[in-house]
């Protein structure tokens, strides 16, 4: 309820803010809005398919991107204009011109956005299991936020232009921040902080597991990593990476194609470590579940790979039996995003 | 799935750890949301002009411009940058005066009906008049119109710079009590604004 209520709001702050532009502009407004239309469709798409064994749920990768696009984006104008403002006034408009973004963006921008990725963990808390969990409803979340920056900016060009061409002036906005910017962007600081989200979920995980076994006096075997703080200094470095990842990007006098390079490399390698240690830690699972006389070994097959599941489930021809079937690679999966988060 | 391993809870804190969470985040939304602004309101948003200082304008280089404004002009620095523009105030007279970059190359009066729309924007309620030649102190030929509200009088003045790139929009408002004010602070503008690259 409280999530909504932001959206709510951020919504409306945005809405206010460009009404009146957006009633003087209507056409070069709508264009504005058209050109994101592309980038979220396909961004939501591409960023949904990182996680590895399966998408994930829909509703809530929706409200990642609603989150981004309205409590986070609309929250962010208002406290960047109080903090830019308090730049301006106490180091002098030259020195806020050309550090204000950077010193202000970051710190307010990553706090709003991992807001929303903290949020779907608190509704939904099997959504979020771990680090590439995070990361995933991390860069949705930056995604949202993105396509409403992309449009704010092109219509504050269009103030910035006199009015002349507004459409042309919408066009090249939206070509420099998509096609330029856009694989460096906010979803790659947000799927960073996501993470780190992540790994603050994993550890709270761990830690009440052995608070319950010690509380249950079991004896037995303790997971291979306890809570210590390896998982809230990932946590912590996540986010400081996350805003110094914002400031490069925000940063003067640096070619925009070399903060994109450095942003969307950053974000590609750790996912790919990331995703390269859940597979790992899932096929494990997989086969000590094998192994345990848990989960049949055609399954076991199938289950991590989306096309090798398609192709079983194809081969299937009673409705009722695929239903099972798709039933039994669900659960399984449940369970490996659990255990290999 | 393992037998023998202690499982993780399923995702999800106790309710009370929720909450806690919840909390959280609620209390950094409304921390950046109201507190910065809240913050910034508590400072004083005014800075005095030094008398015959240049306010340079845009980019560094030929591309920019400059103005000068005389003793007793104040400058909101929450609402001015030396790339994009300043908002100035003297008494009852408030200035704004803004970079434009323009998307081709224009003459005074291509870019006036943008601007006409773009005054809409930032001033509801107040009606610009038939636009009429003026001269600047460098001899640049501009643009200027009166505006007028309910309650406010002024001008709003535009100059595109040599290579008919980018424009300085000068607008000046005042009650409509000081509309003469407004009228002086217009001429000095227009008269101290100088293109770098007209100079050459």
């Amino acid at each position: 309820m409280s999530a909504v209520l932001l959206c709510i709001f951020g919504a409306g702050v945005v809405i206010t803010e460009f009404a009146r532009l957006l009633l003087v502009f209507p056409q070069a407004g709508a264009l504005a809005v058209m050109l994101e239309l592309p980038l979220v469709l396909i961004g939501f798409a591409l960023l949904r398919r990182l996680r590895p064994t399966r998408a994930p749920a829909l509703p809530w990768s929706a409200a990642a991107v609603v989150w981004g696009a309205t409590a986070a984006a609309g929250c962010a104008l208002l406290a960047n204009q109080g903090l830019a403002g308090l730049w301006a006034k106490s180091e002098g408009v030259k020195f806020a011109s050309d550090w204000s973004a950077s010193l202000t963006a970051p710190l307010n921008e990553e706090l709003l956005k991992l807001c929303g990725v903290v949020m779907v963990a608190l509704a939904a808390p099997l959504a979020v299991n771990g680090p590439l969990d995070g990361l995933v409803y991390g860069a949705l979340t930056g995604l949202g936020f993105q396509a409403v920056e992309n449009v704010t900016y092109a219509l504050n060009a269009i103030l910035m232009s006199g009015g002349t061409s507004p459409d042309r002036v919408v066009l090249n906005s939206a070509l420099l921040r998509v096609g330029t910017a856009g694989l460096g962007s906010h979803w790659t600081m947000t799927a960073v902080a996501g993470a780190g989200a992540g790994y603050l979920i994993l550890h709270t995980r761990r830690r009440r597991l052995i608070r319950d076994a010690s509380r249950a006096g079991v004896t037995g075997r303790q997971p291979a990593a306890g809570p210590g703080y390896g998982l809230l200094v990932a946590a912590a470095a996540c986010l400081a990476a996350s805003l110094g990842m914002h400031l490069l990007f925000d940063a003067p006098a640096l070619a925009i194609e070399l903060k994109v390079a450095v942003n969307f490399a950053l974000v590609a390698i750790f996912y790919l470590l990331l995703s390269t240690a859940f597979l790992h830690r899932a096929r494990e699972s997989l086969a000590a579940a094998v192994a345990a006389g848990l989960v049949d070994a055609a399954d076991a097959a199938t289950v991590l790979s989306r096309r090798r599941r398609r192709r079983e489930l194809r081969q299937v021809h009673l409705p009722a039996d695929r239903d099972k079937l798709r039933e039994r690679q669900q659960d399984i999966l449940t369970e490996l995003d659990a255990e290999a988060a | 799935m393992v037998a023998d391993q202690p499982r993780l809870p399923p995702g999800g804190a106790s309710p009370r750890a929720r909450l806690r969470w919840l909390l959280i985040v609620v209390s950094v939304m409304v921390l950046l949301t109201a507190g910065w602004p809240l913050l910034n309101a508590r400072v004083a948003d005014s800075q005095q002009v030094a008398a015959e200082a240049a306010l340079r304008i845009g980019p560094s280089g030929p591309n920019s411009a400059s103005v000068r404004v005389g003793p007793g002009w104040t400058m909101r620095p929450a609402e001015s940058d030396p790339r994009q523009g300043y908002l100035l105030r003297h008494g009852a007279v408030t200035v704004s005066i803004g970079y434009l970059t323009l998307t081709g190359t224009y003459h005074a009066a291509g870019i006036w009906g943008g601007l006409r729309r773009v005054f809409r924007v930032s001033n509801p309620g107040i009606r610009l008049g038939t636009p009429a030649a003026v001269i600047s102190g460098q001899g640049l030929a501009g643009l200027s119109a009166t505006a007028t509200g309910a309650r406010t009088a002024g001008n709003m003045a535009a100059f595109v710079g040599p290579p008919g790139t980018y424009a300085i929009q000068i607008v000046v408002l005042a009650p409509r009590y000081a509309r003469q004010v407004a009228a002086a602070a217009t001429l000095l503008l227009i008269r101290s604004l100088r293109f770098p690259a007209a100079a050459r």
